[in-house]
C-alpha cells in the first residue's frame, strides 16, 4: 500500500542530490535570483533529536554557488526503517530550534557575586570557561561528583558516557528517564523479555497485528512515536481492532474501536481479570494460552517451591561460581524430572540432550524432599481471585466487558499489547505492565509477526552473547563476567553495569558505591525503606547536600554535577527540591543548548551543537527491525562555539588525565576497536579538526564493512560506506525477514533474561526478594497493588470524592517530548499549541461536572494535591466531553518557568509541582498520580 | 502517445488520523505560512460527538478542496485567482487586491488574508528565500510546486499514519480507487462544487458530522 501510494509520481528526491527550485514560482526576487543559476536545494540526512525516538530525516538547504546558506525544511528520511519518510509535528519543526534565539552558541560563566537561579552569565571563551571548571573541579573527589543524563544522552551516548565515569571513577549516573520514562514503566515488562536497550529495542509490527490493547500509552503510538504511529496507522487500514483503556479519550482512544474510560489507577485489577481469564476459559474444549509457547520458551514449566519464608523459590542448581547451571522441568516424555540449561531458548532438550516435553501440570510431585508445583501451576493459583467480576468494581468496567476482551484478545492472533511509555504512573505500574507481557507472552507471543518485535542490532547482539554462553556450559553469573560490559544485551547489562559498577563499592579505589546505593544502606541501616534497585535513578542526591548520606559511617556528600541535557527542574518531581540541591552544591556545570529551567541553576555552561548542525558518530538502530546504522551529516556548519559532547568527553578526559578510550575499547567492544588504535586516531583527529567524531566514525565503518562481508558477501571499502552513509544517511546491513528468520527470540536465541527464557516467574525479583525481603512489589510471579489514592489503608472501590474533588491523570500529547526545553520554546510547535489552546494547555474537566462546579472554558483554576496541601499549580480550565466525570487531565511537559525562553516560557501547567517526591519501592518510579486533587477557581 | 493531463485528487482517511498536526508543522513551513498570527492552510479540527461515556473524538483534517466548480475563482474580480491546466486553485499574489470576496464566497473556510504583518514576519525568518513579498489572500495550493517537481504535497509526504493521501484519478492505485469506489466521499457534496477532496469515513463518523462541523461557529471563528 505504501509503495503504492509513494509510487505514483515517479522522481522522488533522492537525498544528497540536488534538485533546482521550480520554474512557475511568481515571486520576483526569487525568479531572479534562480535566473542566476547558481541557488540548489540539497538534501542533508539526520537523526531527529525532539525525542528518543530518533527518526530518521532530511534537512533542505539552499545553497547559493556551493555554499550553504540556510535551512529551509525538515522531511523524513525515506531509507530510514523505523519512520519510513515520515516526520511528526516536532520533527518538522527543528529549523526554528536551530535559529531560535534564545539558543546557547557560547560558553557561559555565572557572574561572581550573583546567585544561582538568577540567571546572571557573562560570555566566555572556552579556554576560560574549560580552566574554570577544571579549578572548581580541583578539590572534588571523583565520588563526590555525579554524571547527570537526560534521553539524548541516554538514546544516542549512552555506551560512550559509560566509559567515560567508569575511567574517571565516577560511580554516580543519574538518567532521567529512568524514572520517568522507561524503568518504572518498563521494568515489568524487561522482567519478562529480557530486553533493555535504550530507546527502544522492541517496535511491534502493528501493521500485521490483527487486535492491538493500548493501557493508557498515549504517548508510544499516537502522542506520537513515529515509526511506532506510522505503523499503527497500517494497522488500522488493514483492519485491527483497536482498544484503548484511559480515563480520558486521548489521541489514541480517538483511533479506538473500544474506548474504555477505565478509572484511572486500576488497570492492575483489569489485566490481571484479563490473565485470569485467559489462564481458565477454554474454547471449543481448547485452552486461551498457547501450550506449545508455555512448554518450550518460558519457564512456566519451571519446577518451584515455597522456601520457610513463604517465598516462591526456584528448584535449582548452582555452580562454584554462583552461575545457575541447572533448572529442574517434570519430562511428560520419560515421566520423570530432568534439568534443562541454566541459560538458554528453549526448555526442548535437557542437559543430557534427551529431548522433552516439559509439563505444565503435575501431581503430588516431590524432588530433593521438597514439595514442588510448576511456575504455571503457581500461576493459576495466584490469579484464581482476580475474576473479571472482582476487578468490575474496582475498574469501573462491566465484567462482561472484560471477559470478551481477553477472549478476544486471546483468540485473534497475532496480537499486540502495546509496550506503553510515558504516561500515568502508580505504584502499580510496574506490576501492571509485568502481568500485560505475561500475557502477551502466552498468547501472540515475542518476535513474531504482528507482535512485539525486537530490533536488528539487538538480535545481533543477543546472537554474539549466545554464541559466548554456548561455549561457557549455557549458563551465566550475574553481574555477567568475562564478556564486555556494554556488549551484553538488555536487562543483563543493567544488571552488570548495576553490580559491577554502581553498586559495587570495591570497583574503584576510593571504595566509594555510587550515592543511590549509599543511600539505600544509610535508610536500611535506620530500619527505613528505600529504592532496592536504584539504577541510575534520583535517590539519595537531594539527601546528600544534606548531609543524610553515610558511607562507612562518614557523610557521604555530592558536590559536584555534570548537566548533560537534562532538565532536572520540570523533569523531576517537586522542583522545589531540585532548585535545593542545585543551590547546595559547590560547582553545577551544564552542558545543553536551551536556557532551560535548569540551566538558571548552573555556574558554567558549554554550547552542545543543535542537531541539525552535527557530523556524528554512527548509531546501531534500535528501533529497526532491519540490521541498520545510521548518522548524522551537518547540514551547515554550526553558527557559534558550540561543541560535540563526545569532544567535550575528549577534552575532560585528557584534563582530569583518565583513560577514557582504553576503558571504551575495554568494555564496549561492539565496534570492534583496537586500543592503541583508537587512541591514535582520536588524537590525531583532535589535532586536525579540533573533533573525534571522524576518527570514531571511520572505525565504526570498518566495522560495519566486516558485517557486511560476513553476513552479506558485500565488499565495501570505508570510504565507499562514508560516502553511502553520508548521502542516505542509513546503512542496511540485513533485512528484517532475514533476521527473523534466523535470530528471533526466543525462538532462535535465547532472551537475555537470567534464564533466556521468556520469564513468567521473574528471576530479576527473585533476587530483589531474596536480598531485601518479599514485598508485593517485586513479586517475582505477579501481584495486585491497588491505586492509593487516600494512603495505603483505604481500597480503591471504597474512595468516596468530595464535589470538588478528582483523580488526576496525566500524559504526552504529540507537540512536546519529555521536558525538553527545545520543544517547548519552538515557535511553530507553540503556534500549534496555542491553536488547539484548552487540549494542550489546560486542565481537562469533565463538561457537566465543571458546569456544576461554576468552572468556564479558560477560567483559573488552583490545582491542589489533596494528600500534600502544600503542593498545588495553577492552571486554566478546558471543559471537555471527553474525560470521566471524577477524574481530571494534565498533559504534561508544559510549565517551563524560564524567562529565558520566548515562544514557550509559562505556558501551561507544570506537572511536577503537584506530585510529592514519593518514589515507589523498586526502581524509584514517581507516583505521579497517586493521590486525589481539589479544584478551587482563582 | 499524448501525455495525459493528471486529475489530481487527495483522500483523507478520518481512520487513521491520530491528531499529531505533523501536516500543519510541515505545511506552514514548506509554504511559509503565518503560524505566528494563528493562520493556516491545513488544520486538523477536534470534534467531541456524544455524551460521556458514549462520546467520540474525531480529528477532522482539511484543506483546499480543489473544487471543479469553483466558487472563489468566480468571485475573484481582478483574475488574481486562476486555475491551472490541472484544476489547482492559485492565487497570483501579485494581482490580489484583497478584497476578500473569495474568503467569503469559500464554502470550505480555505482562505485567509496574508496580511502586511505577516509579510514583514516572513521576510524577518525566511530572508531572501520569503515566498509572500506582498500583501494578498493566501490559500492551499496543494504544494503545486512540489507537485511539478514529481513530490507529494508536503502534508502528505509527512503524515505519519498515511491519513493523508494524494493521487491521479488517471493511474490505478489505492487512492483512486477508494475514490471509484465510493469508499472516499466528497464534504457538502450538495453545494454542488466537486470537490477534489474526498474523506473516507466510518460507521462511527458520517460524512455529515464533519460537513456539519464546517458551518459550525467555533470552525468559522478560527480561520
Amino acid at each position: 500500500m505504501e509503495l503504492t501510494r509513494r509510487g505514483f509520481l515517479k522522481g522522488s528526491a533522492v537525498i544528497g542530490s540536488t534538485i533546482l527550485i521550480g520554474e512557475k514560482l511568481t515571486i520576483t526576487k526569487q525568479a531572479k535570483a534562480i535566473q542566476n543559476k547558481n541557488i540548489k536545494y540539497t538534501y542533508k540526512p539526520n537523526i531527529c533529536n525532539f525525542c528518543a525516538n530518533a527518526c530518521g530525516i532530511k534537512t533542505r538547504v539552499i545553497e547559493v554557488s556551493g555554499k550553504a546558506k540556510k535551512l529551509m525544511k525538515i522531511e523524513g528520511n525515506i531509507h530510514h526503517p523505523y519512520n519510513r519518510g515520515v516526520a511528526c509535528a516536532r520533527g518538522q519543526s527543528g529549523i526554528a530550534y536551530v535559529y531560535d534565539k534564545d539558543r546557547i552558541k557560547k560558553p557561559l560563566i555565572r557572574i561572581e557575586g550573583s546567585k544561582r537561579g538568577e540567571w546572571k552569565f557573562k560570555e566566555a571563551s572556552w579556554d576560560e570557561a574549560f580552566d574554570y571548571m577544571m579549578k572548581k573541579l580541583k578539590d572534588v573527589k571523583p565520588y563526590e561528583m555525579a554524571l547527570m543524563g537526560g534521553w539524548q544522552g541516554c538514546a544516542f551516548y549512552g555506551t560512550y558516557l559509560l566509559p567515560f565515569v567508569v575511567a574517571a571513577q565516577i560511580p554516580t549516573l543519574y538518567g532521567s528517564p529512568i524514572q520517568h520514562c522507561v524503568g518504572s514503566e518498563h521494568l515489568g515488562l524487561h522482567t519478562v523479555f529480557g530486553n533493555y536497550n535504550t530507546h527502544d529495542e522492541v517496535v511491534c509490527d502493528y501493521d500485521r497485528a490483527r487486535y492491538i490493547i493500548a493501557f493508557r500509552s498515549n504517548g508510544s503510538l499516537a502522542g506520537i512515536s513515529t515509526g511506532r504511529a506510522h505503523r499503527f496507522g497500517a494497522g488500522i487500514k488493514n483492519g485491527a481492532k483497536v482498544v484503548v483503556l484511559d480515563p480520558r479519550a486521548s489521541e489514541l482512544a480517538s483511533k479506538a474501536d473500544e474506548w474504555i474510560p477505565i478509572k484511572p489507577g486500576t488497570d492492575n485489577a483489569f489485566a490481571l481479570a484479563m490473565l485470569n481469564v485467559i489462564l481458565n476459559d477454554k474454547i471449543d474444549g481448547k485452552p486461551l494460552y498457547d501450550e506449545e509457547i508455555l512448554r518450550y520458551f518460558t519457564n512456566a514449566p519451571f519446577l518451584a517451591f515455597k522456601d520457610e519464608k513463604g517465598n516462591l523459590q526456584l528448584l535449582s542448581d548452582t555452580d562454584k561460581d554462583s552461575a545457575i547451571s541447572a533448572w529442574y522441568v517434570y519430562d511428560e516424555n520419560s515421566n520423570s524430572v530432568k534439568k534443562v540449561f541454566g541459560f538458554y531458548n528453549t526448555n526442548k532438550i535437557s542437559k543430557d540432550g534427551e529431548n522433552l516435553k516439559p509439563a505444565l501440570f503435575t501431581d503430588n510431585l516431590k524432588v530433593n524432599g521438597k514439595s514442588v508445583k510448576t511456575i504455571f501451576e503457581y500461576l493459576i493459583e495466584y490469579t484464581k481471585d482476580y475474576t473479571p467480576e472482582w476487578a468490575s468494581k474496582i475498574c469501573d468496567v462491566k465484567t462482561d466487558t472484560i471477559k470478551r476482551i481477553a477472549i478476544e484478545f486471546a483468540i485473534n492472533k497475532p496480537g499486540i499489547i502495546e509496550p506503553g511509555i510515558y504516561d500515568s504512573r502508580y505504584e502499580n505500574t510496574i506490576q501492571l505492565r509485568k502481568t500485560l507481557a505475561i500475557i502477551q507472552a502466552i498468547t501472540s507471543g515475542y518476535d513474531k509477526p504482528g507482535t512485539w518485535v525486537t530490533g536488528g542490532s539487538y538480535k545481533m547482539l543477543t546472537n554474539d552473547f549466545f554464541n559466548f554462553t554456548k561455549k561457557n556450559g549455557n549458563k551465566i553469573t550475574i553481574p555477567v563476567s568475562g564478556y564486555p560490559v556494554i556488549d551484553i544485551p538488555g536487562i543483563l547489562r543493567v544488571l552488570t553495569v548495576a553490580f559491577k559498577y554502581f553498586f559495587n563499592p570495591n570497583a574503584y579505589e576510593h571504595k566509594y558505591p555510587s550515592i543511590q546505593w549509599a543511600y539505600l544502606q544509610t535508610m536500611l541501616s535506620q530500619g527505613k525503606e528505600a529504592t532496592v534497585f536504584p539504577f541510575i535513578t534520583d535517590n539519595g542526591f537531594y539527601e546528600s547536600t544534606r548531609g543524610e548520606v553515610y558511607w562507612q559511617g562518614k557523610v557521604y556528600k555530592l558536590k559536584a554535577v555534570l548537566l548533560y541535557a537534562v532538565n532536572l527542574i520540570r523533569g523531576d518531581v517537586e522542583t522545589q527540591r531540585w532548585k535545593e540541591f542545585l543551590s547546595n552544591l559547590d560547582l553545577v556545570v551544564g552542558f545543553d543548548t536551551m536556557p532551560s529551567d535548569t540551566m538558571y541553576y548552573a555556574d558554567v555552561i558549554f554550547p552542545d551543537i543543535p542537531y541539525l548542525l552535527k557530523k556524528d558518530i554512527i548509531f546501531d538502530i534500535n528501533t529497526s527491525h532491519n540490521y541498520s546504522f545510521g548518522t548524522r551529516e551537518a547540514a551547515m556548519p554550526k553558527d557559534g562555539e558550540e561543541m560535540h559532547a563526545l569532544d567535550f568527553m575528549y577534552m575532560l578526559s585528557k584534563a582530569m588525565n583518565i583513560k577514557w578510550l582504553d576503558v571504551m575499547a575495554d568494555i564496549y567492544q561492539y565496534w570492534e576497536w583496537d586500543k592503541e588504535e583508537l587512541n591514535q586516531k582520536c588524537e590525531e583527529s583532535w589535532q586536525k579538526h579540533k573533533t573525534i567524531i571522524p576518527a570514531i566514525r571511520s572505525l565504526q565503518l570498518r566495522m560495519i564493512s566486516g558485517e557486511l562481508k560476513k553476513y552479506k558477501g558485500i565488499t565495501k571499502s570505508v570510504k565507499e560506506l562514508d560516502e553511502e552513509i553520508s548521502q542516505k544517511g542509513i546503512i542496511n546491513v540485513m533485512d528484517r525477514e532475514e533476521l527473523m528468520a534466523k535470530y528471533s527470540m526466543p525462538w532462535h536465541q535465547p532472551v537475555p533474561t537470567p534464564s533466556g527464557r521468556m520469564e513468567i516467574y521473574s528471576n530479576i525479583f527473585a533476587m530483589l526478594q531474596n536480598t531485601f525481603g518479599y514485598k508485593p512489589n517485586y513479586d517475582p510471579l505477579l501481584a495486585y497493588i491497588p491505586p492509593k489514592w487516600k494512603g495505603d489503608n483505604i481500597a480503591p472501590e471504597d474512595v468516596k470524592l468530595e464535589e470538588n474533588e478528582f483523580f488526576i491523570t496525566h500524559g504526552k500529547v504529540p507537540l512536546q517530548s519529555h521536558t525538553s526545553a527545545a520543544t517547548i520554546d519552538n515557535p511553530i510547535l507553540v503556534s500549534i499549541g496555542k491553536w488547539r489552546e484548552g487540549t494542550y494547555y489546560g486542565i481537562w474537566i469533565n463538561e457537566t461536572k465543571a458546569k456544576k462546579l461554576g468552572i468556564k472554558e479558560n477560567d483559573e483554576i488552583l490545582i491542589i494535591n489533596v494528600m500534600y496541601p502544600d503542593l498545588k499549580v495553577k492552571g486554566k480550565a478546558h471543559l471537555t466531553k471527553l474525560i470521566r466525570p471524577d477524574t481530571i487531565f494534565i498533559p504534561g511537559a508544559y510549565g517551563a518557568s524560564s524567562k529565558k525562553l520566548k515562544y514557550g516560557g509559562n505556558l501551561g501547567t507544570p506537572l511536577n509541582d503537584l506530585i510529592p517526591y514519593r518514589p515507589e519501592p523498586v526502581i524509584g518510579g514517581y507516583r505521579a498520580n497517586e493521590f486525589t486533587v481539589k479544584i478551587e477557581k482563582i | 502517445m499524448e501525455k495525459l493531463i493528471p486529475k489530481w485528487v487527495f483522500v483523507v482517511d478520518l481512520n487513521s488520523c491520530v491528531g499529531c498536526d505533523a501536516c500543519m508543522a510541515a505545511c506552514a513551513q514548506e509554504n511559509q505560512t503565518p503560524y505566528w498570527s494563528n493562520k493556516w492552510r491545513t488544520k486538523v479540527e477536534q470534534i467531541e460527538i456524544g455524551e460521556f461515556p458514549e462520546v467520540k473524538r474525531i480529528f477532522f483534517p482539511h484543506l483546499c478542496m480543489q473544487c471543479q466548480n469553483t466558487p472563489c475563482y468566480y468571485a475573484c474580480p481582478t483574475g488574481a485567482t486562476y486555475k491551472t491546466e490541472e484544476g489547482i486553485v492559485l492565487v497570483n499574489h501579485e494581482r490580489c487586491i484583497g478584497c476578500e470576496a473569495c474568503v467569503i464566497a469559500c464554502p470550505y473556510g480555505a482562505r485567509y488574508p496574508y496580511e502586511k504583518d505577516d509579510v514583514e514576519e516572513c521576510e524577518k525568518i525566511y530572508g531572501e528565500e520569503a515566498k509572500h513579498t506582498t500583501p494578498h489572500i493566501d490559500k492551499c495550493t496543494w504544494c503545486y510546486h512540489r507537485l511539478k517537481e514529481g513530490l507529494e504535497p508536503a502534508c502528505v509526504e509527512t503524515c505519519p499514519t498515511n491519513c493523508r493521501m494524494f493521487g491521479d484519478l488517471n493511474i490505478d492505485s489505492y487512492v483512486s480507487r477508494l475514490i471509484l469506489e465510493g469508499k472516499a466521499q466528497p464534504l457538502s457534496p450538495q453545494l454542488g462544487t466537486e470537490p477534489k477532496v474526498f474523506y473516507v469515513v466510518s460507521k462511527e463518523t458520517p460524512i455529515g458530522v464533519v460537513s456539519h462541523h464546517l458551518d459550525e461557529p467555533p470552525y468559522k471563528q478560527t480561520i
